[in-house]
């Protein structure tokens, strides 16, 4: 087995930190210790968050520095210093933060999940270009069934779909097959968590 | 928005007042007899008259378990404290995991023998950075039956590369000249003798951790990775896509809109509307609100981000105003920093007239910021979580909260979510400290991949409203309309105008490829949209 | 008509809105510009909440605390706390970067925990059970006692055709293979033929999360369209 030994205070430090919190789970009594080792993930995990944002701003003002899209980057940045201002100031709850947030913010991302519903559409139809092999296929009809029994069509409901093929379909086919997906994504994460418990896995860069 | 009040209990639809009519029958009865069925599709002729005989009968066990079987339909009474399964306690990650057969697949993965270059190789795999990545080697010395625990390729290919040298690469490079690797029990040790000098040991079976792909496998990487390469060169030349595409979407966009918006200026609301009986998962959210006792403490996770408030706001709103109406205590927590200021909105927007909202008798928590390791460590240790609360306030200091020990002592927990990551992720967390599961109202996106949860043993999500069409079968449920209705008849052209113009859509790009197809532009290059 | 603070947000939202849903019809400047000031303003009030809700209450009021001789945490609590920030931000530069290992390592440790825990207590085991419990006896027994032999094995094939889905969809992302020395690797012939079966449930199950977001986005545009209509009949003065 390779145990890499480059830095082993990081590797201790997940190791004790992440076998703690899974102690925690089976064994009584360490709760304690492991509320006290996520309260630093959540703390640090707001600061990863905050590198994060501070590279966002750094990387747009080189932009506006270098003349690249210098319009596009400095309203980033004015509306970014803007809001963060405002709203730690006088906090996100008080009305000209409120006020940013609902008339901002949601409209513009809640549109953009809208134009989906075209996009997405025309995804759908230019599907059909390449020739269609058997998955390709069965998904297509799957797909037309559980859209033709999701509701009425134009006003008007099509019993056959909704109360029969696409139970069959979307509640009993694809509710299998997900159980499936599921399972496989559950036992991936296992391993993968298990690799980094041990020090097998080192994303942390140790 | 009209909002009519009605008491609940005349709104009951008649399957509901049938099956509660059944439970007092059957409450007074000292014989135990099955209970009615609620919400599930209708009985087929066979079970119901073997049903009626049996009924008759003294087979006591049939009827507990068909008590069993329907216990979900049944209303359930308030809090938690009711007798909860003992979850079992996670086996020993020995029990859990092939970790430990599987733990070589990956770290002792050396050129344990000399590799070939197999004769055809994945389409995807070409590049030859991949070989490093996916050696021909042998994943396992002695055990075969642990192949069941190889990585799959996508989980292979998340696995940090750089900065961690496999082994097979240090081992050539420090024995240049050493001949052939060791193979065998010492396959992994890159600087141990070779075993045939130690004497031959039985060859054990060789097995790969080399992603194999099938002819039609390879065919759908290659054609995914052309349609990447075109992506990118059109990204890359900053090309507009061909008239016939461009004008498709235009089309396709155009009509959707005017389907959708048609309905709305029109006024209309005579759509068919989904029958309840067939979501029984609604009808058990339902009937879990519907006998909270007044002031019971109801947990709402409001975990939504405001691309997808739009969509969920029918459903939450229709599930907030049965528990309203229920007089429960909404308590308000979310590990989305947009959250606390969305379920601010949806309670100004829908409920500014509840006496119960414009009095501020609810508590919004705010933020919990850390995502899954605030969410374990709030349902551990609710009081002990850390909230923000910039004025240093104690959220918990409210009267009502009092009680509030643990998460268990809220009568329900909603979670109110756009994507079915946020929701699993309470559900998995949760898994422990809520034996007895949640709730959910969610975007229709996230419903798909909930709905195996809805079934999972032990229980671990109890009832499921998502989406509009959940809006709409919520209210219906509770016999007042709401804002699913009003987006419902647009809601239902969109679909059909979605229906049809896939169809088309498709049709004609079909034709336009077969067109590309069969005369080929002179210059070589075909013009498909 | 009150031109106050909630009118205006009325109208700067109809504007927004209708920006990004002319990108239906093509891209365009001021799609882009309103794209660049969504980014800044969720950027900036996630920002804000962060330090709001995390940073003041988790490090910077006990260190005010500690300052003004009132501790509201002990020291070594405090300490620890300062030291992880400290190594977090040794992250920036690409010197000290190696500083902040453990760090970021205290990350990775607690979500590979929680992943884990949370994967097997909240998925694998009970979705194995009830995949387990596909098969429906309660109802099974009932039929065949009954005399009612299609219903009986229909209620079986249903179970046949659950499990079966569940197990072909695990096999069709089974790439281990038997190396066959010079020749290709070769899957095992059950599993390759579950594999091909699995193929069949994933086309459904995807159709099916396809569905889902179709429905989510035209739920989304259905509430904008209504939204944008509502607002016109307000500036029109219509009822």
């Amino acid at each position: 087995m390779n145990w890499r030994v480059h830095t082993p205070v990081a590797a201790a430090v997940a190791i004790v930190s992440g076998g703690l919190v899974l102690a925690s789970l089976l064994i009584p009594g360490l709760d304690e210790a492991r509320n006290r080792v996520l309260n630093w993930a959540i703390l640090l995990a707001a600061l990863g968050l905050l590198l994060g944002l501070a590279n966002l701003f750094r990387v747009h003002w080189e932009k506006l520095r270098n003349r690249q899209n210098p319009a596009y980057s400095g309203v980033l940045i004015a509306a970014m210093l803007v809001t963060f201002a405002v709203t730690l100031w006088e906090g996100s709850r008080a009305e000209l933060p409120s006020w940013i947030f609902n008339n901002i913010q949601v409209p513009i991302e809640t549109s953009l999940m809208a134009v989906l519903a075209a996009s997405l559409t025309l995804a759908a139809a230019r599907m059909f270009q390449k020739r269609s092999d058997r998955i390709s296929l069965t998904f297509g009809i799957a797909l037309f069934i559980i859209l033709l029994g999701s509701g009425p069509l134009f006003g008007m409901e099509i019993p056959f779909f909704t109360r029969t093929l696409t139970p069959i379909v979307s509640g009993f086919l694809a509710a299998g097959a997900l159980r499936g997906l599921l399972i496989g994504v559950a036992l991936g994460t296992l391993l993968t968590g298990l690799r980094v418990l041990v020090g097998a896995d080192r994303p942390y860069g140790g | 928005m009209p909002q009519t009040y009605r008491d609940p209990e005349e709104n009951l639809p008649e399957w509901l007042r049938a099956l509660r009519k059944r439970q007092e029958e059957e409450a007074a009865a000292s014989q135990p007899e099955p209970p009615a069925e609620e919400g599930r599709t209708e009985e087929p002729g066979w079970l119901s008259e073997i049903r009626q005989r049996y009924r008759t009968s003294s087979l006591e066990q049939d009827a507990e378990a068909e008590t069993a079987a329907l216990e979900d339909t049944q209303p359930r009474p308030p809090g938690r404290t009711e007798s909860e399964p003992i979850q079992e306690p996670l086996p020993e990650p020995e029990e859990i995991s092939p970790f430990s057969d599987s733990e070589p697949v990956l770290e002792e993965a050396a050129p344990a023998f000399p590799t070939e270059e197999p004769a055809s190789q994945p389409a995807f795999a070409d590049d030859p950075g991949d070989e490093t990545s996916h050696p021909v080697v042998p994943a396992f010395s002695e055990d075969p039956e642990a192949l069941g625990a190889e990585m799959p390729g996508w989980l292979e290919s998340l696995r940090p590369d750089e900065g961690f040298p496999l082994e097979d690469e240090r081992s050539e490079a420090m024995l240049p000249e050493s001949g052939p690797l060791p193979t065998g029990p010492l396959a992994d040790l890159s600087d141990a003798l070779p075993a045939s000098e130690i004497g031959q040991m039985g060859k054990p079976p060789e097995f790969s951790t080399r992603l194999e792909a099938t002819a039609s496998q390879r065919q759908h990487a290659a054609v995914l990775k052309e349609l990447l390469q075109t992506e990118q060169q059109s990204a890359a030349e900053g090309q507009p896509p061909p008239l016939p595409a461009r004008m498709l979407g235009m089309i396709i966009s155009a009509l959707l809109f005017l389907a959708v918006l048609f309905p709305l200026l029109s006024g209309s609301q005579s759509a068919d509307r989904p029958e309840p009986s067939f979501f029984p998962e609604a009808g058990r959210l339902f009937n879990n609100i519907d006998v909270l006792p007044a002031g019971a403490p109801v947990l709402l996770a409001f975990e939504l981000q405001p691309a997808r408030y739009g969509e969920v706001a029918p459903a939450a709103a229709a599930v907030m105003r049965h528990l309203l109406d229920r007089q429960a205590r909404l308590v308000f927590i979310s590990t989305e920093e947009t959250g606390p200021a969305l379920a601010e909105r949806l309670l100004a927007e829908q409920f500014a007239n509840t006496p119960a909202i414009s009095t501020g008798s609810y508590t919004n928590l705010g933020y919990l910021s850390g995502g899954v390791a605030a969410l374990r460590s709030f349902i551990s240790d609710p009081r002990g979580a850390v909230l923000g609360t910039p004025e240093r306030e104690d959220p918990w200091a409210a009267a009502p909260l009092e009680g509030i020990q643990h998460l268990r002592d809220f009568a329900l927990i909603l979670v109110v979510s756009g994507d079915a990551d946020t929701t699993r992720a309470w559900v998995e967390q949760g898994a422990i400290e809520l034996p007895g599961g949640l709730f959910a109202a969610t975007s229709a996106q996230a419903g798909p991949l909930l709905r195996p949860y809805l079934h999972s043993d032990p229980v671990t999500l109890r009832g499921l409203v998502s989406g509009v069409h959940g809006a709409v079968v919520y209210e219906r449920l509770r016999g007042q309309d709401g804002l699913g209705r009003q987006y419902w008849d647009a809601y239902s052209y969109g679909l059909g105008s979605m229906a049809l113009l896939i169809l088309l859509g498709g049709l004609y790009s079909r034709l336009l490829q077969a067109q590309a197809e069969v005369k080929p532009a002179p210059g070589g290059g075909s013009h498909g949209p | 008509m009150v031109l106050d603070l909630d009118f205006i947000g009325l109208l700067v939202a109809a504007v927004l809105t209708l920006v990004v849903l002319s990108y239906a019809l093509g891209d365009h400047p001021i799609f882009r510009f309103v794209l660049y000031l969504f980014i800044g303003v969720s950027a900036g009030y996630a920002a804000a909440v962060a330090v709001q809700d995390v940073v003041f209450p988790q490090l910077v009021y006990p260190i005010l605390d500690e300052l003004n001789a009132a501790p509201s945490l002990d020291l070594a609590e405090l300490g620890v706390r300062v030291l992880l920030v400290v190594m977090l931000l040794a992250k920036l530069s690409p010197r000290t970067a190696r500083l902040g290992n453990p760090a970021t390592s205290l990350l990775a440790g607690v979500g590979a925990a929680l992943a884990v825990g949370g994967a097997a207590q909240g998925t694998i085991l009970p979705q194995i059970g009830s995949a387990a419990g596909s098969f429906d006896m309660a109802s099974f027994n009932l039929a065949w006692q009954g005399g009612y032999y299609l219903e009986a094995i229909e209620v079986i094939f249903n179970g046949i055709v659950l499990v079966l889905a569940t197990v072909s969809t695990l096999a069709y992302f089974h790439f281990g293979a038997v190396s066959r020395g010079k020749q290709e690797p070769l899957r095992n012939l059950l599993v390759d033929s579950l594999a091909w079966l699995g193929g069949f449930f994933i086309a459904i199950a995807l159709a099916a999360l396809f569905s889902g977001v179709l429905l989510a986005a035209l739920g989304a545009l259905v509430e904008r369209l209504d939204f944008l209509q509502r607002t016109l009949s307000l500036l029109l003065g219509a009822p």
